[in-house]
């Protein structure tokens, strides 16, 4: 699948190993190996990587994918950045549910906006 | 409002004071060019980069919700809040967007502010802390200027010589602002001693609509938003729904609904379902 490759050459250029992604998303190494080699994933998992690895899903949605246009010199800063945000436990759990909800929303109205013409 | 954060707040803002008066001078002095919130929503809203929302959220705890997405900027106001404190996001916001020379277009930024408009869950890095603190002080500066505020509160006092929270209440109907921010303001700018200080700060929000009323003043800036984009949202949506056909927007579509339906106080009707 073109995503899935597009992810996997991305996640080479960066130089992150399998296990070093399921540390950060606290997930079973095998999960990250599963996904990135099956045929038919998830929605929210790609949405899930793509947030993992700081850019919009369309990124990888590319038939001319290239890892190094992408990669600035807050590349690997911006990805901390995104994995920290899902650790603020010590919030109001029903604040952050509403936060969370309204970046997911923020997100698939970008998606609508950038890929499929939608005026705002 | 808690005493002891105001004061901390008093002591952020002094922190970055010499900063924003000096880099913004012309947004703040300059009579010709002063901004003001009509300005600031006009500046907004003519940016293509930009997509204001006004919603009412559930959570009426939650103030404002701005996040950056590669160059795009989303800000979702809670029409939940009175109009002062709307404004005061929203200018808080204008700082982020127009003032800041970052380099980290790519980063996904974002932040929640409670009603006072302080910054509760910061998701950027702590780099950015002074950045707030900016933005939060340009905002109430841009929204209450320093020579402004002194003339004006010279003329009000002369209306009101007895009533302290008059005062207050007169200004937040001629700027359309938050109660905590005027009270700051004048006690930035010494027009407040401290006694007077504590004594506004006891102030709740019966008691405030009490002197509104008392003295005939335009209540507007302590009313609800009230202005929902929720309809043009759903027109947009149902045009790109019977434009496009393809699971990536699908999914979109029905998920934007879904946390619609979740998240905000939005009656979608049976249709919606």
């Amino acid at each position: 699948m073109l995503i899935l490759e597009n992810i996997k050459a991305y996640q080479a250029y960066m130089g992150i190993t399998n296990a070093q992604i399921a540390r950060d998303l606290g997930i079973q190494p095998m999960a990250v190996s599963r996904f990135l080699n099956g045929d038919n994933p998830k929605y929210d998992d790609l949405m899930k990587y793509s947030k993992y690895f700081g850019v919009d899903l369309a990124f990888f949605d590319n038939d001319n994918f290239d890892p190094s246009v992408m990669l600035g010199k807050n590349e690997m800063e911006d990805r901390e950045t995104i994995f920290y945000s899902g650790s603020l436990s010590s919030h109001d759990p029903e604040v952050l549910e509403t936060v969370e909800s309204i970046v997911e929303l923020f997100k698939h109205l970008n998606l609508l906006i950038m890929d499929h013409g939608m005026r705002l | 409002m808690n005493f002891e954060k105001v004061k901390e707040i008093l002591e952020l803002n002094r922190q970055v004071y010499d900063d924003v008066e000096k880099k913004y001078k012309l947004d703040l002095f300059e009579s010709d060019y002063m901004i003001d919130i009509q300005f600031i929503e006009s500046a907004l809203k003519a940016d293509e980069n930009v997509h204001l929302l006004n919603l009412p959220l559930k959570n009426e705890s939650v103030g404002a919700v701005a996040c950056t997405i590669g160059f795009k900027h989303f800000i979702l106001l809670n029409t939940n809040i009175s109009r002062g404190e709307r404004n005061y996001h929203l200018a808080h916001d204008y700082y982020h967007i127009k003032h800041e020379h970052s380099n980290e277009v790519r980063t996904l930024i974002c932040e929640i502010r409670d009603k006072s408009g302080e910054v509760a869950v910061d998701y950027s890095n702590p780099h950015k802390n002074r950045t707030e603190k900016m933005a939060s002080l340009y905002a109430s500066m841009v929204l209450l200027p320093d020579k402004y505020l002194k003339k004006s509160y010279e003329s009000i006092c002369k209306y009101h010589p007895d009533d302290l929270k008059a005062r207050v209440c007169e200004i937040m109907n001629l700027k359309m602002v938050p109660f905590t921010l005027v009270v700051i303001r004048l006690r930035e700018l010494g027009l407040i001693d401290e006694d007077e200080f504590r004594t506004l700060l006891l102030a709740d929000q019966a008691m405030l609509e009490n002197t509104f009323d008392k003295y005939g003043i335009n209540k507007d800036c302590i009313e609800l938003a009230d202005e929902s984009n929720y309809k043009m949202l759903e027109e947009r949506l149902i045009e790109v729904a019977t434009r496009e056909s393809g699971e990536v927007a699908d999914y979109s579509i029905n998920k934007i609904i879904k946390i619609i339906s979740l998240t905000f106080d939005i009656d979608l009707g049976d249709d919606n379902e």
